[in-house]
């Protein structure tokens, strides 16, 4: 039996009682929480919600009890056999420090890692996890371990210390001392709080941890006096901080999925650049958008873009702001919606494209460039979807009494699939003037981001359901009632609405399956149709938010010059539709008119002119079958011409 | 003939800031000797002790351990030394026996049966955790572990500290029991000096970091003796200046003088007394054991001219 043996079994019996504390907790957390963990989105610990939602504070001291048992086994471990303490009983004995330092990591490492990675596979792969999705967990495995257990071994390497075990016991006193205050702090009328905050949890772990580091230290210069180890633990501290605070980014894998699904097809539409204003705590902002038409796809496929990281290079050399990945864009969760809706309408329509915001800079910023820019250039993260047929289709709701009851709704999954989101919809179809109106009500019980817009507290019962009505505006009409998904009886607050009678329960599932990223490189100046950007402004008077005058602006970013053409409008609705014709002619309408715009590429001057029948006939028709997506496809113009 | 030495320091210095706790120290010890080390607490010898293990760099000299290089001692050579201290700490969380185990499994010369007859003679208490075991057990646990697998070199430092007299006499016995057995080196540090001179034959005595004798008890049992003389008149302090340089720690009490005389002889002892002091009237010895020639030798050291290095 070698030394490495034998120091393995030591430590082993030294840490006997500690894992009967941490068998338990990770026992735990393999049974009730990887199920959930399976769930990942890809690139962030998304799902962290769900499982809050399924178990509540238990998730929260399970998840600390696994870190905090890992952390008190590393110390544990390598106190025992301090490396710098003058009496340990190692430094007089045969058994080299490689020895003591392996025996210790792979005690780390087992506990911390591979003993849970592998108790977690079965569960993961019975519960259909992908395999993107395991390369996830393996990464956010590693990463949990050197969260927890690597930085304290290494603290626990300057110097056995009895304070530091103190340390350790009151930053999880004053985390649990948090949680129960949040806990009991936010009533049902206060904002939620989600007990897991991995980003506010780090700060505070980080800064902790810091505080305690940094004393540490002085501590072991006064006795020890040491250079060297002083080195070290400045280092041990700086890289837990950054460890402890940086956000990481765990765009890892790319799945292979068991259909060719061609990058070419995820490609920005560089002929299509689109310009628009906002203001950014305060700060007026101007951004260059596209689109990312998805084309000749399989029915029922979705792609949503989740990061994008661009630079704007010209002459100046600037970088424009981009979006880390996993850092939602702003519109995230109504893209989704909005792509799931239109995934919805039957098999045979498909998306027709995810808007998508390529770089954006602040207005002054922005403006020194005009003239400047040359090039975009970056990445953009999406991830893709799948939807999947009705999981149980025209299960009509049943009035009783005032309740509305789904008898029983049996969530059956496909075989095979691990169901990360889905949506309830229920269609409503009246006929009103001898045409046929199909209304659906969706509701998505697992994106509580999305449903808080509409000002419910997620952390109440009650579901909300926007309903795919549109006013005379176009807008969505949210309407809040309560129901509950798990098969049991629904409160419906206004149970005289008609549609409700004759809604039908649609259990569409959206399958995650992967990350992927697509790098697109935009030359400008060569560009005809990115060269010029249009950028419409409207205003509006009115209470009702119509539109009563619009500017339709002109930027020339490769020539510099921006020429402005304005005009009124008569109580338009929603979004600005764009066709563009060819490289120097477009066509914009709203609800209410349609404009032919177009650009002398000499002088960079545009001139509004009346269109042709044909021309408004085919706008209308585009903006009817697109449905304001704000983008309309080349293949509808090119059906046309 | 060349002489194997288990311990060797020449010219060996180490400061702790304004400090000098070694001091230029010249100390052998030969192979199979089993060596005290003796002094004054402060005087050097748990940080001597920790320079021949390589927890302590020199600041200057050398210091060897069964022909290597201190410095350059690597953790396999613990195959061939033991180290047993009253500061040392034992692993926590398990048992004597399983201690034991551990160390059967690291050390190539374990022999379990040695460790069985030194725990049934120790009286140790195999099963019960190390970290509720007393000092005493914990100190025999120690023992066993740094001679079962019979290093060629044991070095101890104050294993007697703390213990109670009968776990004292039981470590004590323990250790004159083995110490017979087998061709190997002891270096004992210790203030019990009874309890030392039973089992070794030698003794290191060192003084703020420099060596001050270095006895071969066997040797000193037979030359040291503690003279004691009466004599017609009181003698008179400055008288005491000229007497021989092996006769330390003299008092003068009335009529009556007393020192340690290192070479006795009685002839020459008694010739050199009627030569400077007169006629003697009583003249009687008597044997030392190694705590009073430790205690004469401490007398010396606070005369300010007996602090002289004494070989025998």
């Amino acid at each position: 039996m070698n030394h490495f043996t034998a120091q393995f079994i030591k430590d082993g019996r030294l840490i006997l009682r500690e894992l009967v504390v941490w068998a338990f907790a990770t026992a735990l957390s393999t049974i009730l929480i990887t199920p959930w963990v399976g769930s990942w989105a890809g690139n962030q610990l998304s799902n962290i919600d769900s499982v809050q939602r399924f178990l509540g504070t238990a998730a929260t001291f399970i998840i600390l009890g696994v870190i905090v048992t890992n952390w008190l086994i590393a110390h544990r471990l390598i106190a025992a056999d301090n490396p710098v303490n003058p009496k340990a009983f190692w430094l007089s004995r045969p058994v080299g420090p490689h020895v003591l330092a392996a025996s210790k990591f792979a005690w780390i490492l087992s506990l911390a890692w591979v003993v849970p990675l592998f108790s977690s596979l079965p569960i993961l792969l019975l519960s259909g996890t992908t395999k993107g999705a395991l390369q996830c967990y393996l990464g956010m495995g590693v990463l949990f371990t050197a969260l927890g257990a690597i930085p304290l071994a290494g603290f626990s390497l300057v110097r056995k210390a009895r304070f530091l075990f103190y340390a350790i016991i009151g930053i999880f006193v004053i985390q649990l001392a948090g949680q129960i205050y949040f806990r009991i702090g936010s009533g049902p009328n206060l904002p939620s709080y989600s007990p897991v905050n991995v980003e506010q949890a780090r700060k505070v772990v980080g800064l902790s941890l810091t505080v305690v580091g940094v004393f540490a230290l002085i501590y072991i210069q006064y006795r020890k006096r040491n250079f060297w180890i002083g080195i070290l633990s400045i280092l041990s501290i700086s890289g837990m901080v950054w460890t402890m605070t940086n956000k990481w980014s765990l765009a890892l894998y790319s799945d292979s999925i068991d259909f060719p699904v061609p990058t070419e097809k995820f490609a920005i539409d560089s002929g299509r650049l689109r310009a628009s204003s906002g203001t950014s705590n305060k700060v007026p902002y101007f951004q260059i958008e596209s689109t990312m038409p998805i084309i000749e796809i399989e029915p029922g496929l979705v792609a949503k873009a989740h990061g994008v990281e661009s630079e704007l290079i010209g002459t100046l050399g600037r970088t424009a702001r981009s979006f880390k990945v996993g850092q939602s864009l702003s519109n995230e969760i109504a893209d989704t919606f909005e792509l799931t809706r239109v995934s919805l309408r039957g098999t045979e329509a498909q998306p027709h494209g995810a808007s998508i915001t390529l770089a954006r800079e602040n207005t002054a910023d922005w403006d020194q460039q005009i003239g400047q820019i040359q090039r975009i250039e970056g990445t953009i993260h999406y991830r893709l979807y799948r939807i999947h047929e009705p999981l149980r289709s025209r299960n009509n709701l049943v009035r009783h009494k005032d309740d509305w009851v789904w008898s029983k709704m049996e969530a059956i999954q496909p075989s095979g699939l691990n169901v990360k989101t889905f949506s309830i919809t229920t269609e409503d179809r009246t006929e009103k003037d001898g045409l046929l109106f199909d209304d659906r009500l969706l509701v998505n019980p697992d994106q509580n981001e999305w449903l808080d817009k509409s000002g419910r507290n997620s952390r109440s019962s009650s579901l909300s359901f926007l309903r795919n009505m549109r006013t005379e505006s176009n807008d969505f009409q949210p309407e809040t009632r309560s129901m509950n998904v798990d098969g049991n009886r629904k409160s419906v607050l206004a149970p005289e609405k008609v549609w409700f009678e004759q809604a039908e329960l649609w259990l569409p599932v959206v399958e995650n399956l992967g990350s992927y990223r697509q790098d697109f490189s935009i030359d400008l100046s060569e560009n005809q149709n990115g060269r010029w950007l249009i950028f419409p402004t409207v205003q509006s008077d009115r209470d009702d938010g119509s539109i009563t005058s619009f500017n339709i602006s002109l930027i020339d970013i490769v020539g510099g010059k921006t020429t402005t053409l304005g005009g009124g409008i008569d109580k338009a609705y929603g979004q600005w539709n764009t066709l563009w014709l060819d490289g120097n002619s477009l066509l914009m309408g709203t609800s209410k008119g349609v404009f032919k715009v177009t650009i002398n590429p000499a002088d960079s001057t545009i001139r509004r002119i009346k269109p042709s029948i044909e021309e408004v006939k085919m706008m209308l028709q585009a903006m009817a079958q697109f449905e304001n997506s704000g983008f309309i496809p080349r293949e509808f113009l090119r059906s046309r011409m | 003939m060349t002489i194997n030495y288990a311990i060797e320091t020449i010219g060996l210095s180490r400061r702790f800031g304004s400090t000098l706790a070694v001091d230029n120290l010249d100390l052998k010890v030969q192979s199979g000797s089993l060596c005290a080390l003796m002094g004054p607490n402060g005087a050097g010898k748990t940080t001597l002790i920790k320079i021949l293990l390589r927890m302590l760099p020199p600041t200057s000299g050398t210091a060897s351990v069964l022909g290597k290089l201190s410095a350059k001692i690597e953790q396999s050579d613990f195959q061939r030394i033991g180290y047993v201290s009253e500061n040392q700490q034992l692993p926590e969380g398990i048992t004597a026996a399983q201690l034991f185990a551990y160390c059967r499994r690291i050390y190539r010369g374990w022999d379990q049966h040695f460790c069985k007859k030194l725990c049934a003679e120790l009286d140790l208490p195999l099963n019960r955790p190390l970290g509720k075991c007393s000092r005493g057990q914990s100190m025999k646990a120690l023992l066993i572990s740094s001679i079962a697998f019979s290093p060629e070199l044991l070095i101890m430092d104050e294993p007697f500290s703390g213990l109670d007299p009968l776990t004292r006499e039981e470590f004590a016995s323990g250790l004159i029991s083995v110490a017979g057995e087998g061709d190997w080196s002891m270096l004992i540090s210790s203030h019990d000096v009874d309890d030392v001179e039973r089992i070794v034959d030698h003794a290191a005595i060192i003084n703020t970091g420099q060596s001050v004798a270095n006895l071969d008890l066997e040797k000193m049992r037979a030359d040291w003796r503690t003279v004691e003389v009466v004599l017609p008149d009181s003698p008179k302090q400055q008288d005491l200046s000229h007497l021989p340089e092996k006769w330390i720690g003299a008092i003068i009490s009335g009529r009556r003088l007393k020192f340690t005389d290192t070479a006795f002889d009685p002839g020459f002892c008694q010739r050199e007394l009627t030569q400077r002091l007169g006629a003697v009237v009583e003249f009687s010895s008597h044997p030392l054991s190694l705590r009073d020639a430790y205690v004469e030798l401490a007398k010396s050291w606070k005369q300010s001219d007996a602090n002289r290095a004494i070989v025998t």
